[in-house]
C-alpha cells in the first residue's frame, strides 16, 4: 500500500493527465492505487456534469447598469510616464586596481563603448545643428531700426532675441558693420551690430557686448513732448514704455542679470512698428502692449484717440531713448485703424517662441544666459526701458 | 464579445461602459456558480457576485495584469467576501458556517431564473441536487474552496495558489484531500440515512 503522500503525488498526476484529455489512470502504478484512486478520479470525471448555476437576469441587468454607472462616476485614469531611474553608481569595479577582468568586463566595456558612440553622434547633431556654418558681415550706414530687423545701405537685415547691439549708442546714418551668423541649416543663430572695423570675432553671442540693466520701477506717465501732426487723421501721442512684467514662468530659474548703470547720455532714435496687443486701464494710466512692450499712454492722448484705441490698431512709435533707459516716445502715429485682434495669447510669433523658450521644460533654460537683454538698450525700441530683462531670460543659445 | 483579461482590463481603465458587459458576461455566472456552491444559498451567492464586481471595479485602476492574472484576481475577491460573510456568520451565530439548511434547501424558493442549466447524471445519480451540495458542504471550507475553483471552474492550480495566496504545493494537497473526503462523503451519503449531516464532517478533516 502506497503511503498517503505518494498517493497525493499519483492523484495530481492523474488529475494533469486528464485535464490534457488523457487517460488518468496512465498515472497508476498498481492495482492498490487504481483502487484507492479510481473513484476518486471517476468522481472528477462525473464532476463535469454537474449543475451550474446562473445569475438570475433580473439581478444581472441591475448589476450591469449599477456597475456601468460606477465606473463611468471614476474619475479617468491619468497615466504617469514611468519615474526617470535613479542615477546609477559609476562602476566602481572598473577602477579598482588589479580588478580580475571577467565577463562583467565585458558587459562594462560594451555599456561604455555604447555610450561613447552615442555622445559622439550627439556631439556631431549639435554640432551640425549650432555651430554657425556663414557669417555675412554687412557694412554700410544704419537707415532704419524696425521691430525685427534693421536696414543697412538699403538691405534689410532680420533681427531676432539674440541681437547683439554693441553700440551703445546707435543712431540712424551712422555707420555700423553688421554680422549674420547662421548654422548650417540656415538658421539664424546672432546678430551682431558693431561698429565699422570693430574686432568681429570677439562678438559672438555669449560674449555679452551690451550691459544689462536690471528691470527699473516704473516711470511716471508723464506726457512729454507735444503732440506731433502727422500725416495721418490719427492724433500723434507721447508715450513712456514701462518695464514689461511679463509672467515669465516661475520656473524659470534663470538667474538675474546683473544690474548695470545705464551708459549711454545721448538720446538714441527709436522706430517701432505694431499691433496693440493689448489695451489695459489702470488708475486712470493706459497702457498699451506693441511687441511686448508696454507703453503708457497719458490720458489726453487717450482721449484724443478715442475708441480707436483697442486692440488690433497698427500703431508706429517714434521716440528716442534716454539714458535711464526709457524711451521718449515722440509721435504715435495709428497706421492702421482696422482692428483685427489677436487670440488670446497673441498669435506673434515672437511670443510662441517667448513661451517655448521660458517653458520649464525647456533644455535651454538657464543657459547662455550671458545673451539675454542683448540690444534691448539701445534704441531698437523692443524693449526700452529695459523691459527686456525679464522678457528674455534663457533665450540665449547657451553657447 | 469576448476579450481577453489584458484588453477587459485595459477598457475597464479607459471607462469603457461595454467592458462592463464583457466582464459581467466572462464571469458573473463562474462568481455566482462559485458562491452559490460555497454558500448553497442563492442570496448570500448574489450579494457575494455583486459585492465583488463593485470591488473590481473600484480597484481595476490599481490592477497591473502582470502581477496576478485577472481570473486570479477576481476570484481572489470573491474568495475574501465569502470569508468574511461566513466569519460575520459564524460571529451572529445564525447559520452553520459549514452546512447548509437542507431542510429547506438552498433553491427551494427561487424568485426568478436561478437553478441549474443542465442537470447531470451525477446530479441525478445521488437523488437529488441537495444531496451533492450537502456533499460538498461536508467539506472543510479550503478544501471546498479548491475544489469547486478547480473542478467547477476550471481555474489551473497556479490562479488557484494566487487566488488563496497559498503555495502551489499546498493547493495541491487541499485539492487531493477534497476529493477524497467529496468521494466518501458522496459513498456514505449513499449508504446511510442522511439524517446528521453535520457530525459525519468531523471525520473528513
Amino acid at each position: 500500500m502506497s503511503s498517503e503522500t505518494q498517493l497525493e503525488e499519483i492523484f495530481n498526476s492523474s488529475v494533469a493527465l486528464l485535464e490534457r484529455g488523457q487517460d488518468p489512470q496512465m498515472a497508476f502504478t498498481s492495482p492498490a492505487e487504481a483502487i484507492e484512486l479510481g473513484p476518486m478520479v471517476g468522481l472528477l470525471q462525473e464532476s463535469k456534469s454537474w449543475p451550474r448555476y446562473h445569475l438570475s437576469t433580473a439581478t444581472r441587468a441591475a448589476l450591469s447598469a449599477s456597475l456601468t454607472a460606477q465606473l463611468l462616476a471614476m474619475p479617468p485614469v491619468v497615466i504617469q510616464p514611468p519615474a526617470a531611474p535613479a542615477p546609477q553608481p559609476s562602476p566602481v569595479s572598473l577602477f579598482r586596481p588589479r580588478q580580475r577582468w571577467g565577463w562583467s568586463l565585458f558587459g562594462s566595456a560594451k555599456g561604455m563603448a555604447a555610450a561613447l558612440v552615442l555622445a559622439l553622434v550627439v556631439a556631431v547633431v549639435l554640432l551640425a545643428a549650432f555651430i554657425p556654418s556663414s557669417r555675412i558681415v554687412k557694412a554700410g550706414i544704419l537707415e532704419q531700426i524696425g521691430a525685427d530687423f534693421i536696414v543697412v545701405s538699403g538691405q534689410r537685415i532680420q533681427t531676432d532675441q539674440n541681437t547683439v547691439f554693441q553700440l551703445n549708442d546707435l543712431k540712424l546714418g551712422q555707420p555700423v558693420a553688421v554680422e549674420v551668423i547662421r548654422n548650417k541649416e540656415d538658421q539664424l543663430l546672432a546678430v551682431v551690430v558693431l561698429p565699422p572695423g570693430a574686432n568681429q570675432a570677439a562678438n559672438l553671442p555669449g560674449q555679452s557686448l551690451t550691459p544689462n540693466q536690471s528691470p527699473q520701477p516704473p516711470p511716471a506717465p508723464v506726457p512729454t513732448v507735444t503732440p506731433v501732426p502727422t500725416s495721418t487723421s490719427a492724433p500723434a501721442v507721447t508715450a513712456t514704455p514701462v518695464p514689461t512684467p511679463t509672467p515669465a514662468p516661475a520656473a524659470t530659474a534663470a538667474p538675474q542679470p546683473t544690474a548695470t548703470p545705464a551708459p549711454p547720455s545721448t538720446p538714441a532714435p527709436v522706430e517701432t512698428e505694431g499691433v496693440v496687443q493689448n489695451v489695459v486701464v489702470n488708475n486712470n494710466v493706459t497702457i498699451v502692449v506693441i511687441n511686448n512692450v508696454q507703453y503708457v499712454l497719458p490720458p489726453d492722448y487717450v482721449k484724443q484717440l478715442g475708441p480707436s484705441l483697442k486692440i488690433g490698431i497698427v500703431l508706429k512709435l517714434k521716440g528716442n531713448r534716454r539714458g535711464d533707459g526709457s524711451v521718449i516716445v515722440v509721435n504715435v502715429t495709428v497706421v492702421n485703424n482696422n482692428a483685427n485682434p489677436a487670440p488670446p495669447g497673441g498669435d506673434n510669433k515672437d511670443d510662441k517662441d517667448k513661451k517655448q523658450k521660458d517653458s520649464p521644460d525647456d533644455p535651454n533654460n538657464g543657459k547662455g544666459n550671458d545673451n539675454k537683454n542683448k540690444g534691448n538698450n539701445n534704441g531698437n525700441g523692443n524693449n526700452g526701458n529695459g523691459n527686456g530683462n525679464n522678457d528674455n531670460k534663457g533665450k540665449g543659445k547657451g553657447k | 464579445m469576448q476579450l481577453n483579461d489584458a484588453e477587459l482590463v485595459a477598457r475597464l481603465q479607459r471607462r469603457d461602459p461595454e467592458a462592463v458587459g464583457v466582464l459581467m458576461e466572462q464571469y458573473a455566472d463562474r462568481l455566482y456558480n462559485y458562491a452559490y456552491y460555497h454558500s448553497g444559498d442563492h442570496f448570500q451567492a448574489e450579494d457575494i457576485v455583486s459585492e465583488t464586481f463593485t470591488r473590481i471595479i473600484e480597484k481595476i485602476d490599481g490592477y497591473v495584469v502582470r502581477d496576478v492574472p485577472f481570473k486570479a484576481w477576481v476570484f481572489r475577491i470573491a474568495h475574501n467576501l465569502l470569508v468574511d460573510h461566513f466569519r460575520l456568520i459564524t460571529k451572529q451565530k445564525t447559520v452553520s458556517l459549514e452546512v447548509v439548511d437542507f431542510d429547506n434547501g438552498p433553491i427551494a424558493t427561487p424568485s426568478s431564473d436561478w437553478g441549474a442549466a443542465d442537470g447531470g447524471a451525477m446530479a441525478e445519480q445521488y437523488a437529488d441536487r441537495e444531496e451533492l451540495h450537502q456533499a460538498i458542504a461536508t467539506l472543510p471550507e479550503d478544501q471546498r474552496t479548491v475544489f469547486i475553483l478547480r473542478f467547477f471552474e476550471g481555474v489551473e492550480l497556479e490562479q488557484v495558489a494566487d487566488s488563496l495566496e497559498k503555495s502551489l504545493a499546498a493547493i495541491k494537497s487541499l485539492q487531493y484531500r477534497a476529493v477524497r473526503n467529496l468521494r466518501r462523503a458522496l459513498d456514505e451519503m449513499s449508504d446511510r440515512d442522511l439524517a446528521n449531516p453535520v457530525n459525519s464532517q468531523s471525520d473528513l478533516v
